[in-house]
């Protein structure tokens, strides 16, 4: 793996090697070794190449977002995240493949065709962040972004046996993301180095003027409530597969055997998180994606004779099923009649679910739970259905839903595919997680896919 | 008996340097496309930012206009589609705006409600031609306040009146430039009529009216059609119709843009805003007496009739113009009636406004001095005040340089008076005679001998004393 | 989901459905939507909707104009356009 591109060589050598290295995999939409220069070669990053999600803003690359609508749209404009990024030496080499505007737990759905899981090629690698994630797992890049709205960084993470970050809402600066659901996104880190994706994610985080809701990052590290690390784990009927059964109780085992406390809860809202999930997410994403029209930017239908026209047309050509799907369902809880039903419900269940993580947290440092049911899925018909990968979502929808960080760790392989757990925190309390990974990396080492670079 | 419902929503763009959401520039320019940046261009992964001085200007008029300020403000997607917006969702408030139930009393007009005053972004502007339409986002952003009356008003004449006074007071709190040709300022109404004492009727909304004018006669057209069509049993559609100022009647407009579900919801990329205590002494601080109140008590307080206060309270710059020099010691009428006179018709000459001109509150009260304690007349007054509305003067050189001042020394002008007396034997007879035009004659002499510095007034009576005298 | 209730909300979405996607996409919205019922389930009573999560309130920035200096290049990304307008058809 190329740690560093110090010289043209390198760069050359990385552009040949990572592109043969991805055509069996198509992690990336679009590979440019040699586009950007190193900004800050005494920064704390300098010279280390990274893969970006193709949802998020780098100047003069593409940002289609995996979507048909957006196929020829190239950035004027770099993110914050990425300006940040580029101020401490890092070199973006290319955009990372995703599911069609963040909406999938697969990377099927980008219209671009999907990625294959470098463990094994016949699964899906998970979503949306699904190309960030085989990129790492591959060894083609030593760390790479991601953005997480209902678990698109830490399901991949955990489909591809690496560590992925999802930080704090507000956090990091959304500015540059395209916006899926706002109140829920965030830019996170996928990386198998632990520190470097400690590191990047200090580097990207910091209250942003272009973001208005962005926080101010406490200055203090978070400390664990009574001295020592404690933690609670998911309990009950999860509807877990074997492998994932016997990760799971391998975690839990561990932090007892490390000598932490740990007890199981239940969280009875957990119940209903999948419906407030996506009735909160499709609706602002109605909105969000409303902008795309072909008017702008962007596809536009050749077909049209009338403005209205024109953009219903350029929509259905742009759009796949997948994205339809969201934005009638997003319109339809907002419509007036349904409202009161649906997104306001939604929202008076989501207060439930954070008081419930902050009672949690009221006295604890660290919730355990499994990141997905099962181990990355096959492509097509023999995977699960878009249905059922929905519903499984309920592990990794909650810390969107409160705000709250996570973190996927890789904790073992089985079957020749990686099996992945979440660790929660309270509000900004990253550094609680980044020590809970580090006492479990000797008994959880991470693995390299094989063929891995 | 058929009774009229009207009500206003008035849109007023704020005057602050940047859009509302974005650091572009908030100025009108003939570049299309030009003052654009991605945030109000609606390009992806963009997020809004508020400006504090939309929100400033905004607050300022809802305490002005006696709104509930809410503790805690929300701001709103409004979603619809069409070519002039950029992301086809308004960012507005809805559910929690900035003021509500507020309340305007002006005299001779029924009290009127405010429903409500929301800060939202304008659209960009779509302009037709043959078979295209050009977009140009330019005005996209721009800071908008929209202001929802209830239908309080009765007659036509209310609202024409009522928006001529809205207009003053959005000039006087500075907030904005109030013109509706220019588009600064938008009203579009709601009427409905029904028979006496059953209440409000089957509203209808008028748009496209770029006048007082058009408010007015829109609203006589529509309370005219409704009449007619109640009158005869039938019941009036609810419905927007649109202002036809060639044709002078108001149409339905032909698509089915009405039945619109917005969908309104919070938006999430913008916190609520809480106005804290500083704030609201800060926004308290801004308000000033408004236009309507100040030309009463400059009718009561200084005995102005109607067309004087009118004057003077046109816009602020003035009323304080006006208060500030009689506060500096002249007399109301002098002030009054300069200010209306010479003063209106130098700064017309020179196309100029108050606040552009030299003039000052200091060099008005010097010169209407000195002309009230007869230093100089009227005549040298005029002159000065022309010079020192064009020109960075001052009023004392001026008349120095022009050696304007009148001859304070009687005594030089009795010695005057006396040498034209003997210099002029032949009209004293005549004046002696009962010819009273002839002392006109004199006064001019006397005029010419002194310079123009004798005081013309006082000419008159002291030069039929001397005659007198000479027995 | 009842057709009708399908084509006005992709209406109101500006998302123009062939009669097969109407089909395939009705069938795929009535599934979730059954499934969103659920929350009738759940009791709310005194519990506030969250609208923003933990952002604090009042962020404002100053009314300072900075020049984008994009607009050429946003011109330029338009798929039509006429000199320094974007254009569409017009409207009737």
């Amino acid at each position: 793996m190329f740690d560093v591109l110090k010289t043209p060589e390198d760069r050359k050598a990385f552009a040949e090697q990572v592109t043969a290295a991805d055509k069996s995999i198509h992690s990336f939409l679009e590979i440019d070794a040699e586009k950007k220069e190193c900004q800050n070669p005494d920064g704390p990053l300098a010279y280390i190449p990274c893969g970006v999600k193709d949802n998020i803003a780098v100047k003069d690359f593409h940002l289609t977002c995996a979507s048909k609508i957006l196929e020829n749209f190239v950035s004027p404009y770099n993110a914050t995240a990425v300006e940040k990024l580029e101020a401490a030496g890092v070199i973006v080499v290319g955009k990372t493949n995703m599911d069609e505007f963040g909406m999938g737990s697969s990377t099927d759905f980008s219209a671009f065709g999907g990625t294959n899981n470098p463990w094994n090629k016949e699964c899906v690698t998970g979503g949306s962040s699904g190309g960030s994630a085989a990129a790492v797992a591959a060894g083609l890049v030593p760390f790479a972004l991601g953005s997480d709205t209902g678990g698109s960084i830490r399901q991949p993470a955990a489909f591809c046996g690496v560590y992925g970050l999802k930080p704090t809402y507000g956090s990091v600066s959304r500015y540059g993301l395209v916006a899926y659901a706002s109140s829920l996104d965030v830019i996170g880190v996928l990386s198998k180095d632990l520190d470097l994706t400690e590191k990047v994610f200090k580097v990207i985080r910091g209250q942003d003027w272009h973001d208005q809701t962005s926080i101010a990052y406490p200055s203090e590290p978070a400390k664990p409530k009574n001295g020592k690390l404690s933690f609670t784990y998911l309990e009950g009927d999860l509807g877990l597969t074997p492998e994932i059964e016997k990760g799971y109780k391998a975690l839990i085992q561990a932090i007892k055997d490390k000598g932490f406390e740990i007890k199981g809860v239940q969280v009875p809202s957990l119940e209903y998180v999948i419906p407030v999930y996506y009735t909160i997410a499709t609706a602002e994403a109605s909105a969000n994606l409303a902008r795309y029209n072909g008017i702008r930017y962007g596809h536009r239908s050749k077909e049209g004779e009338t403005p209205m026209d024109l953009m219903e047309k350029s929509r259905n050509e742009g759009f796949g099923d997948e994205v339809k799907l969201r934005i009638l369902l997003g319109t339809y809880v907002l419509r007036s009649g349904f409202q009161d039903q649906y997104y306001i419900k939604a929202q008076k269940i989501r207060t439930k679910v954070i008081d419930d993580f902050k009672n949690i947290f009221s006295t604890s440092d660290i919730f355990v739970a499994p990141a997905f049911p099962s181990q990355a899925f096959k492509h097509g018909n023999a995977g699960l259905t878009a249905y059922q990968q929905k519903v499984a979502d309920k592990f990794t929808v909650t810390a969107n839903l409160t705000g709250m960080p996570a973190l996927s760790i890789p904790v073992g392989v089985e079957n020749g595919l990686p099996v992945g757990m979440q660790l929660f925190a309270n509000y900004c309390s990253e550094n609680l997680l980044f020590d809970a990974a580090r006492e479990l990396a000797d008994v959880f080492p991470v693995a390299d896919a094989p063929e891995a670079l | 008996m058929i009774e009229s419902f009207i009500g206003l929503e008035i849109h007023i763009q704020l005057l602050t340097k940047t859009k509302v959401f974005c650091n572009c520039k908030n100025e009108f320019t003939h570049v299309p496309n030009s003052h654009v940046c991605p945030v109000c261009m609606g390009y992806p992964g963009v997020l809004p930012v508020l400006n504090e001085e939309a929100v400033r200007k905004a607050y300022i008029v809802c305490r002005a206009m006696n709104c509930h300020l809410n503790e805690k403000a929300v701001f709103d997607r409004k979603n619809y589609f069409y070519p002039d917006m950029p992301k086809n969702y308004q960012i507005s408030q809805f559910n929690s705006p900035f003021g509500v139930k507020g309340l305007i009393e002006m005299d001779g007009m029924p009290k009127v409600r405010i429903h409500d005053a929301h800060l939202e972004e304008d659209a960009g502007k779509l302009v037709h031609e043959g078979m295209t339409s050009y977009c140009d986002y330019n005005r996209a952003g721009t800071p908008l306040l929209e202001i929802v009356t209830e239908p309080d008003f009765k007659k036509p004449e209310e609202a024409e009146l009522f928006m001529q006074n809205f207009r003053k007071m959005v000039r006087y709190l500075g907030v904005c430039d109030g013109n509706m040709e220019e588009g600064s300022m938008r009203c579009d109404v709601n009427v409905s009529v029904n028979f006496e004492g059953k209440g409000l009727g089957r509203k209808v909304e008028v748009k496209n009216l770029n006048s007082f004018r058009h408010v007015k006669l829109a609203l006589q057209y529509e309370i005219q059609r409704q009449s007619r069509m109640i009158t005869a049993g039938e019941s009036v559609v609810q419905e927007t119709r649109l202002w036809n100022d060639e044709k002078k009647r108001t149409e339905g407009m032909r698509s089915k843009e009405n039945a619109n579900d917005y969908r309104y919801f919070p938006e999430p990329d913008l916190p609520p805003y809480c106005p804290t205590p500083e704030f609201l002494a800060q926004i308290e601080a801004a308000q000033v007496e408004l236009p309507w109140v100040r030309k009463k008590r400059f009718m009561d307080e200084y005995g102005l009739n109607e067309d004087g206060a009118e004057f003077l309270t046109e816009e602020k710059d003035k009323a304080d113009f006006f208060e500030n020099a009689v506060n500096g010691g002249i007399s109301v009428a002098n002030a009054a009636s300069w200010m209306r006179g010479e003063v209106a018709k130098d700064l017309n000459k020179a196309k100029k406004s108050l606040a552009d001109s030299f003039l000052t509150v200091e060099k008005f009260v010097t010169v209407i001095k000195l002309l009230e304690d007869e230093k100089i007349n009227a005549q040298a007054a005029k002159k000065v005040m022309d010079i020192i509305i064009n020109e960075d003067a001052d009023p004392m050189q001026v008349i120095e340089k022009n050696n304007l001042m009148q001859t304070a020394d009687s005594g030089e002008v009795e010695a005057m008076v006396d040498k034209l007396l003997a210099d002029n034997a032949k009209v004293v007879a005549q004046i002696k005679g009962g010819d009273q035009k002839s002392v006109g004659f004199l006064i001019g002499q006397l005029m010419k001998v002194s310079g123009g510095k004798a005081d013309p007034k006082k000419a008159r009576e002291l030069i039929l004393n001397k005659i007198s005298q000479l027995g | 989901m009842q057709k009708d209730e399908l084509y006005i909300t992709a209406s109101l979405a500006r998302l123009e459905l062939t009669e097969k996607e109407a089909d395939n996409l009705s069938q795929a919205v009535s599934q979730m939507i059954e499934y969103f019922s659920m929350m009738e389930k759940i009791d709310v009573t005194g519990l506030e909707p969250t609208t923003h999560v933990s952002i604090g309130e009042n962020r404002v920035r100053k009314d300072e104009v900075v020049e984008s200096t994009l607009a050429e290049r946003m011109i330029e990304a338009a798929p039509e356009r006429d000199e320094r307008f974007i254009t569409v058809p017009h409207i009737l």
